[in-house]
């Protein structure tokens, strides 16, 4: 009996399920079409790059494994770098590397990875074992961006990122992702990291769920999390809403870090996860709403419901 | 509130159900009396192959209402159709233990290979292989001992076991062996949901017995496919936005 309950007191809240996400938002508001544009961080980056808005440097791209035996010439000159698959989803099969080791490079753990082992790591990327649908796929040798220095005492290692959800070209909600010694460097909140609620206004870091659970402090660096201010954030917002409105995408989640030079856009998302609710403690069923209200002046027609 | 709200508007595809839910229902009714759409003078390998064909679209919608009401992730959307499928042919907690039995020796050997540096497809061509040897070792012990052997193999799901092989290995390579562990455990959990719902008379000699009737399912599946409510596990996943008063909204 308490679940119905439970079901309807969602519903009051505004919490969007990821039924109602599939069916309603996406169906009407993303068509398949577009989604290789994000899916594909090379076409992404292109995309970003055209635009004109700031996305990491990308220093070599193997599309076959006879590129291979090039990986150590392109780890010479780039010992501190991303290695990532071009449709890779959730973070998968990303390395960062930081630095040349006595024995091959040093991932951002503090472990050493041979170059065999990286070799292998790229074969494992271009055939297919982290992309979406397990085909064939790229791997891209990128920058590896510094954080601003405000995140160096609220994340273990890894990159942490601003997730921002815009709705047909409107901000809808956002939230800091912050990675732990348990997400091993990545920020998606089902891998362990930590997702902060952003004031959308203000910029303001307003409270903070771990694994679906409320958190006040960090668990590895015990800092509390709350009342953080996150740096260029008019910035981080502006090149969100560009690059969302740039994919023609209605409903899309757009992750930006906020890196020492300034907001870099790192990917799009054609299909955000729900969990931006719990961090943010606001329903995306009620902002997508609003923003339709919003919208029924203009021409564009509302989002279908139910 | 918009205007459109007042006016009650039934959504296409809640109207596209109901037609073909009528229309099949009507179809089973009037063709109540003749005989049966499959005959029944069938050789028993071909009468097989139907039943499972036919059987596929129920195991399939058992999926459908796993993923969309209660939120369980498998590996595969389908594969536990299959798998489900497959342990009604088995017909005996034999066969299970050997699937499992086979998952676990296919794991080990994942984690050797690893070693080796393969390419992924000839890779998984390896698993296949040796999870064949596994298979022919096991009838021949139980062909030794005087056991039934076909009977007690799934053969059908041999590329579904391998891959399932492969996606618990990078499951647990990138997730962690808890999240790899527990997609394993939906995954079985909807196998076994499909093999109680399809082993029942009631849907046996409906679908089997009656195929007009594959139009309900298919209404069924339309019906799941506008679904938007929550799913069972997210009342779980969100209870603390539930708990809370909407102070901030």
């Amino acid at each position: 009996m308490r679940w119905l309950f439970l079901a309807g007191r969602l519903r009051t809240r505004g919490v969007l399920g990821m039924n109602g996400r599939n069916a309603g938002a996406l169906a009407g508001l993303n068509p398949r079409a577009l989604f290789p544009l994000v899916d594909d961080k090379l076409r992404f980056g292109e995309l970003c790059h055209r635009i004109g808005v700031p996305t990491p440097a990308r220093f070599a791209v193997f599309h076959r494994h006879g590129d291979l035996r090039h990986l150590g010439d392109v780890l010479t000159v780039h010992p501190d770098c991303v290695i990532k698959p071009a449709r890779g989803s959730s973070g998968r099969g990303i390395v960062l590397l930081t630095g040349p080791a006595e024995r091959g490079y040093r991932r951002h753990n503090g472990a050493t990875a041979t170059l065999t082992e990286l070799r292998r790591h790229v074969s494992d990327v271009l055939s297919g074992l982290y992309s979406l649908g397990g085909q064939p796929d790229r791997a891209i040798v990128q920058q590896r961006l510094r954080p601003h220095s405000t995140f160096e005492r609220i994340s273990h290692r890894g990159t942490p990122d601003v997730r921002v959800v815009v709705y047909r070209g409107e901000l809808a909600l956002a939230m800091l992702r912050l990675p732990t010694l348990e997400s091993a460097g990545r920020a998606n909140l089902h891998q362990g990291g930590v997702g902060v609620g952003i004031d959308l206004a203000t910029g303001t870091t307003t409270r903070a769920v771990w694994h679906r659970r409320r958190v006040t402090h960090h668990p590895d660096t015990g800092e509390p999390l709350a009342e953080r201010t996150i740096p260029d954030w008019p910035a981080v917002l502006t090149a969100a809403k560009t690059v969302a409105r740039a994919t023609g995408l209605g409903f899309v989640g757009v992750d930006v870090v906020p890196a020492d030079v300034g907001p870099v856009v790192l990917e799009a998302n054609a299909r955000p996860g729900l969990g931006i609710q719990s961090a943010s403690g606001i329903g995306l069923r009620m902002v997508l709403d609003a923003i339709d209200r919003k919208m029924t002046n203009t021409q564009c027609p509302p989002m279908t419901k139910e | 509130l918009t205007q459109e709200a007042h006016v009650p508007r039934i959504p296409p595809a809640v109207t596209a159900a109901l037609v073909l839910a009528a229309a099949s229902a009507a179809l089973v009714w009037a063709r109540a009396e003749s005989p049966p759409l499959i005959p029944i003078g069938l050789p028993a390998p071909d009468r097989q192959l139907v039943e499972f064909l036919l059987l596929l679209p129920v195991a399939a919608l058992v999926c459908c209402v796993v993923r969309v009401f209660i939120g369980l992730h498998t590996f595969g959307t389908f594969a536990p159709a299959l798998l489900g499928l497959a342990f009604r042919e088995v017909e005996s907690p034999v066969g299970v233990f050997v699937l499992v039995l086979i998952l676990a020796a296919g794991w080990v050997v994942r984690r050797g290979l690893t070693q080796l540096n393969l390419l992924q497809v000839p890779r998984s061509a390896i698993m296949l292989s040796l999870i064949v040897i596994l298979l022919i070792a096991y009838i021949l012990v139980a062909h030794h001992r005087g056991g039934s052997v076909a009977a007690a193999i799934p053969v059908l799901p041999l590329v579904i076991v391998t891959g399932l092989v492969e996606r618990f290995w990078a499951t647990e390579e990138e997730d962690g062996t808890p999240t790899a562990v527990r997609t394993m455990v939906a995954t079985l959990l909807t196998g076994a949901a499909v093999y109680l719902v399809v082993r029942t008379e009631f849907v046996h000699d409906l679908v089997v017995g009656r195929p007009e009737s594959l139009g309900l399912v298919v209404a069924a599946q339309i019906g799941l496919g506008r679904y938007t409510g929550y799913r069972l596990l997210e009342l779980y996943r969100f209870r603390d936005l539930a708990d809370e008063s909407p102070e901030k909204s």
